[in-house]
C-alpha cells in the first residue's frame, strides 16, 4: 500500500492513472449494469431505455458487456476452456461492437470494455476458434478484396461515367474512398457519386481508385482478423501515397473509423475526413449553397463509428464524435425540420450491421434495425437520415412495411441543390 | 457440481418444457456471466449456477417453483445487478431466475402509483412518471437498478427524506411463495380492486419485505408490485447538457433550490438536520462526507485521487448539510421554505460553502440525485468499495453507529484506502429516522484483498453484534448466525421459513440457513 502525506492510496498504479490492460479491465467490471442501459440521466421513456442490442435480444447476461467481461476473465485466467462452452463464440460474436456499453461504462468507470471484446475476438481467431458463419465472407475478402461477396471486377462500376481523376494513373490532393458497400450496392452507389460531384463542384482536387480500390479491412478487424486489417491498411496507404494524396475522404463511417483510428498505428499519416465534415465546412465557407426547399421532417441516426466510436479515450473527458456536423447540415437545408430520437449521440442505438453481426446473425441484425426504425417512427419524422451505407442498407432491408423513408445525408443535400 | 448428471438433465428438460429452449441455459460460459459482482467477494460467489431461467410471467415463475419443490433444487432470483453474493450458488442444481422478460411497467397517474415487474429500472419508472408530473425515489446504487428490487430489499433512496423508506411506498404485491402458491396482498387480494392499497387482508404480509434487507428471495419471488408516486414539480424530461461523462443538469430555479452549509462538528450538522425535519421543508436532505463528494463528482481515477490528495472536498464540505427545496405546490413554497431555512441556518450557526464549491457540485452531481446519484462511480476509486455500516436508525443514534464503523476502518487502514472518517447521515421520513452509512474504498485486486475484506467483514459483524447495531451487514448475514443478539429473531424467521418453504428451495443459504439450524438441533422435524 502506498502511503503519501499520511494517506493510504492504491498500490496498483492502474487505480491512480488508467492505462490499457486487458485483464484489469475485465476484472474491474463491477456488475453495475450501467452498460445495458442508456445513461440514466438521458432515459426519456421506458420503451427506449436500453442501449445494448445484444442484451435486449439475447437476454442472458453473457450477451451483455458485463457478462462478456466475466467470460473474458474466466478465459484469461484459464478457469474456462474453449471446449467447456459450446456457446463461447456466440457470446463474443453476438455483439454489434456498437460501443454503447463502452460509452456508458466510461460514464462511471475508467474502462474500455469494447476493447476487451475486440481483443478477445482477435485472440479467438488467433487460437483458431473461428466462427463458421464468418468464413464465407472472409474467404471472399481474401479472394476479391471486398466484404460484399462480390467479384472484384465489379468494384469500379459505381463511378462509371463520372468525370473524376483515376488515381491509379493520376495524382490528386484528396482521395475519395467509396468503400465496399457504396461500390457494390447499386442502390446506394449514387450517394458516392453525389459526394464526389459535390467536392468537385467546390473546387476540391479529388480522385478515386476505381476498380483498384480495396476494402479498408476495418470490418474484418472487428471480426477478429487483425492480419486482414494490416494487409489492407498497407495496401491502401501505399496506393494513396503513390497518388500523392494528403487527405482521405469517405462517406462510409466504418471506413472512416478504420482510416482515422486504426491506420495510424500501421503507418498512416493522412488527414481523414468523413463527407459530413467536408460538407459542413463547405456550407460554412459559403461554397455550398442550397437552392431548393425540401419540405421534410427528418430524424438523424448517429452511426456508431461516426459518433461515440470516433473517440480517442481519455478518462474523464467527454465522449466526442461527429455529432454536430451532420445536424448542422440537416438544419441548414431549407424546409427540413430535424426532430431527435430519444437515443442520440454517445447513447445512440445501433443500426445492427456492425461487428460481423450482419454477416452471421440476420435475425439479430434485423431486430436491431427495426428497433431503431420504431424509435424513428415515434418522433413523427417522415425520413430517417444517416451517414453510413451499412446503416442505410440495414434500415432499408428492415422496414418491414414501415413507410419511413431512409436517406444518406448526401442524398438529402442533393435534393436541396 | 453435478453438471450433466441425470438429475441435471431432467431438470433442464423440465425447465425447457415450461419456458422453451431459448429461455433456459446451462452452458458453462453463460454461467460465468452470473458469477461475480461489485464487491467481488470471491468466497461468496465462487459457485456457479447450473441453470439460468428466463420466465415471462408470474405463472412461469410459479411453474419453476413447483418444479423446484418436486425435484428439490434451489432457486434464487436476481434482477439488474449489484449484489449477487446474496444469492450465491452454494448447493448443486441451483437455478437462477433472471427476470429480464418480466419488464412491464404501467403508470396510474390518476391514483399516483406505478405497477412494476422485476426487470423495470428506476430510470424507466422515473422517465414515465416525470412525463406525468410524478416522481419516485432514486436508488443510491444508481437508477439502472431494478425498481422492484430496490423497493422491497434495502429500500434506500436518495429522496427518502421526503418519500420515506422505500418499502413504505409498496402498495399491492404479487408474490410466488416458495411452496408454489401465489399470494396477492393489499387491495390486490380482491381481483377487482387493483393495486391502490397496501395493507392486509389480515396480517400485512408486506412486513416480511421490510426491515433492513427484505427477505432476499428466501421467502419467495415477488413478481409484481405497485409503488407510490409523489408530485414532481419539475420538467417532464430531465434537462441535461453535455456528453458523458461530463454531464450537467440544471433544474428550474423557481422550484428547486440547493443550499450547502457547513458546521464545525458533525453533531451540529445533525442537529441542524433535525430542525429542518421538524419544519418539514425541503425535498432532499443529506449530510454527505467529503469522500462521497469526491466519489460522485470525479470522472476518472486520476481526477479522483488528485482531488482527494489536494484535500479540496475535505476543506470545503466537512460536516456539510445539503438540502434541496422543492416547490411542490408552487414557487411561493420555495420562497417560504427559503426563509425558514435561512432562519435555521442562522440559529444553528451554519456557514454556506464558497460559490465555486457550490457550482462544482450542484449542476454536475447534486441535481442528479433526482435521477441517478452517480452511485456506480463509487466502484471507481480502487475498483471497489465496501459498506461497513449501513443502518436505518434514529438521528440520535447516528454518531454512535458511525464511531463503530470508524473503529473498524482505522484498524484496517491500510490496506483500506484513504477516506477520512466517512459519515453519511441521511434523514428519512422528515428526520423521524435516518440512514447512517460508512462506506470505504478498497483496492479490488486479488485474493489478498478479498481476504482482508473477509476479515474486516467478520470483525465488523462481530462488533455490530456486541453493540446490538442492526446494520445491513448483519441483516445480510443468515439469521441463524446473528439472531441470538437480536431477541432470538432467528427462531421466528425459521418458523416463517419452514411454513412457507417446507422443502427449503428458496435461496436456501440466505436469510436463514435451515440446514445449519437442523444440524445444530435448533430447528428439527416439524417443530
Amino acid at each position: 500500500m502506498v502511503m503519501e502525506k499520511g494517506k493510504s492510496l492504491p498500490k496498483d498504479p492502474w487505480h491512480r492513472k488508467y492505462y490499457w490492460d486487458l485483464r484489469k479491465n475485465a476484472w474491474n467490471c463491477a456488475r453495475c449494469s450501467v452498460c445495458k442501459w442508456v445513461d440514466s440521466w438521458e432515459v426519456k421513456s421506458a420503451r427506449f431505455a436500453k442501449i445494448c442490442p445484444s442484451s435486449l435480444f439475447y437476454l442472458f447476461d453473457a450477451y451483455s458487456c458485463q457478462g462478456r467481461m466475466d467470460v473474458a476473465l474466466a478465459l484469461i485466467d484459464g478457469t474456462l476452456k474453449y471446449e467447456d462452452s459450446p456457446a463461447l463464440l456466440d457470446i463474443f460474436y453476438k455483439c454489434n461492437m456498437c460501443g454503447g456499453c463502452d460509452a456508458m461504462c466510461k460514464r462511471v468507470q475508467d474502462m474500455e470494455p469494447l476493447r476487451v471484446i475486440q481483443e478477445m475476438r482477435t485472440r479467438l481467431v488467433g487460437d483458431g476458434q473461428l466462427l463458421p458463419l464468418h468464413m464465407p465472407v472472409m474467404d471472399n475478402l481474401r479472394k476479391e478484396d471486398n466484404m460484399m461477396m462480390k467479384p472484384k471486377a465489379e468494384r469500379g462500376k459505381w463511378a462509371k461515367g463520372l468525370k473524376v481523376k483515376d488515381l491509379t494513373r493520376e495524382k490528386a490532393e484528396v482521395v475519395f474512398h467509396a468503400g465496399c458497400n457504396f461500390s457494390f450496392d447499386e442502390t446506394l452507389g449514387k450517394t458516392a457519386r453525389t459526394a464526389v460531384t459535390l467536392l468537385q463542384n467546390a473546387g476540391v482536387d479529388i480522385g478515386i481508385m476505381g476498380k483498384d480500390e480495396a476494402c479498408c479491412g476495418c470490418r474484418a478487424y472487428e471480426m477478429g482478423y487483425q492480419g486482414e486489417l494490416t494487409k489492407y491498411a498497407e495496401n491502401n496507404i501505399e496506393a494513396w501515397t503513390n497518388a500523392g494524396a494528403k487527405t482521405v475522404v469517405t462517406a462510409c463511417s466504418d471506413c472512416y473509423y478504420g482510416f482515422k483510428h486504426l491506420y495510424p498505428a500501421l503507418g498512416s499519416k493522412f488527414e481523414v475526413l468523413h463527407i459530413v465534415e467536408f460538407i459542413d465546412r463547405l456550407i460554412k465557407e459559403g461554397k455550398l449553397k442550397f437552392t431548393k426547399t425540401v419540405p421534410l421532417t427528418v430524424t438523424y441516426h448517429d452511426p456508431c463509428h461516426l459518433g461515440r466510436r470516433d473517440h480517442v479515450y481519455v478518462p474523464g473527458e467527454a465522449i466526442m464524435g461527429l455529432y454536430d456536423q451532420p445536424r448542422n447540415i440537416i438544419k441548414s437545408i431549407p424546409g427540413v425540420e430535424l426532430v431527435e430520437m430519444e437515443r442520440i449521440k454517445e447513447y445512440a442505438w445501433c443500426c445492427g450491421a456492425g461487428g460481423g453481426v450482419k454477416e452471421a446473425y440476420p435475425d439479430f441484425n434485423a431486430f436491431t434495425a427495426q428497433e431503431r426504425i420504431e424509435e424513428a417512427t415515434a418522433t413523427g419524422a417522415a425520413a430517417l437520415v444517416t451517414a453510413c451505407p451499412w446503416c442505410e442498407r440495414n434500415f432499408l432491408d428492415s422496414l418491414n412495411g414501415s413507410k419511413m423513408k431512409v436517406y444518406d445525408i448526401v442524398e438529402l443535400v442533393q435534393q436541396a441543390i | 457440481m453435478p453438471f450433466g448428471d441425470d438429475k441435471h438433465k431432467l431438470i433442464y428438460k423440465e425447465l425447457v418444457d415450461i419456458l422453451g429452449p431459448e429461455y433456459v441455459c446451462d452452458d458453462r460460459g453463460l454461467m460465468e456471466a452470473y458469477s461475480r459482482e461489485s464487491q467481488s467477494l470471491s468466497f461468496l460467489t465462487r459457485g456457479r449456477y447450473e441453470f439460468v431461467a428466463l420466465p415471462a410471467s408470474t405463472e412461469d415463475v410459479q411453474q419453476i417453483i413447483r418444479l423446484a419443490n418436486r425435484y428439490k433444487f434451489p432457486v434464487s432470483v436476481f434482477s439488474t445487478g449489484l449484489l449477487m453474493a446474496i444469492c450465491s450458488a452454494v448447493k448443486p442444481y441451483w437455478c437462477l431466475i433472471d427476470p429480464k422478460r418480466m419488464n412491464r411497467l404501467h403508470i396510474d397517474d390518476e391514483n399516483m402509483y406505478a405497477i412494476v415487474e422485476p426487470y423495470v429500472t428506476h430510470a424507466q419508472v422515473q422517465a414515465e412518471a416525470m412525463k406525468r408530473g410524478l416522481i419516485n425515489g432514486t436508488p443510491e446504487a444508481g437508477s439502472q437498478s431494478s425498481s422492484l428490487a430496490n423497493n422491497i430489499a434495502f429500500g434506500l433512496q436518495g429522496i427518502a427524506y421526503r418519500s420515506g423508506f422505500a418499502a413504505r411506498n409498496v402498495l399491492g404485491v404479487e408474490w410466488v411463495l416458495p411452496n408454489g402458491e401465489i399470494l396477492r396482498t393489499g387491495s390486490l387480494a380482491n381481483p377487482e380492486a387493483g393495486y391502490f392499497w397496501g395493507e392486509g387482508p389480515g396480517p400485512d404480509a408486506r412486513g416480511l419485505l421490510r426491515a433492513a434487507t427484505g427477505h432476499l428471495g428466501a421467502l419467495g419471488i415477488i413478481t409484481r408490485i405497485a409503488v407510490k408516486l409523489y408530485p414532481w414539480p419539475g420538467p417532464p424530461v430531465l434537462p441535461t447538457e453535455g456528453l458523458a461523462p461530463v454531464k450537467k443538469c440544471e433544474l428550474p430555479e423557481g422550484t428547486f433550490k440547493w443550499y450547502l452549509f457547513t458546521y464545525p462538528t458533525l453533531g451540529e450538522a445533525i442537529e441542524a438536520m433535525r430542525e429542518i425535519g421538524k419544519s418539514e421543508i425541503g425535498g432532499m436532505l443529506h449530510c454527505w462526507p467529503p469522500i462521497y463528494y469526491n466519489w460522485w463528482w470525479a470522472k476518472s481515477f486520476e481526477e479522483y485521487w488528485s482531488t482527494w490528495t489536494s484535500d479540496y472536498w475535505q476543506r470545503n464540505v466537512n460536516n456539510c448539510v445539503a438540502i434541496c427545496l422543492w416547490g411542490f405546490a408552487s414557487e411561493k413554497q420555495v420562497e417560504y421554505e427559503d426563509k425558514v431555512l435561512k432562519q435555521i441556518i442562522d440559529e444553528t450557526g451554519g456557514k454556506p460553502v464558497p460559490d465555486e464549491v457550490y457550482q462544482r457540485w450542484v449542476p454536475y452531481t447534486a441535481n442528479n440525485w433526482l435521477r441517478d446519484t452517480n452511485g456506480c462511480r463509487m466502484m471507481r476509486t480502487g475498483g471497489g468499495y465496501f459498506m461497513q455500516v449501513v443502518i436505518t436508525d434514529s438521528l440520535d443514534d447516528a454518531l454512535g453507529s458511525l464511531e463503530s464503523g470508524w473503529e473498524i476502518l482505522d484498524k484496517y487502514t491500510p490496506p483500506v484506502l484513504d477516506c477520512g472518517h466517512p459519515a453519511w447521515v441521511h434523514p428519512y421520513d422528515l428526520g423521524h429516522n435516518a440512514l447512517i452509512e460508512v462506506d470505504f474504498p478498497r483496492q479490488k485486486t486479488d485474493e489478498d484483498d478479498m481476504n482482508t475484506v473477509r476479515l474486516l467483514l467478520a470483525d465488523g459483524i462481530k462488533r455490530n453484534l456486541q453493540q446490538r447495531i442492526a446494520s445491513h451487514a448483519i441483516a445480510a448475514t443468515p439469521y441463524n448466525l446473528t439472531g441470538r443478539a437480536f431477541a432470538n429473531i432467528h427462531l421466528i424467521v425459521a418458523g416463517i421459513k419452514k411454513a412457507l418453504d417446507p422443502n427449503n428451495i428458496a435461496n436456501p443459504s440466505r436469510l436463514i440457513d435451515m440446514d445449519a439450524m437442523a444440524k445444530t438441533g435448533v430447528i428439527t422435524g416439524n417443530k
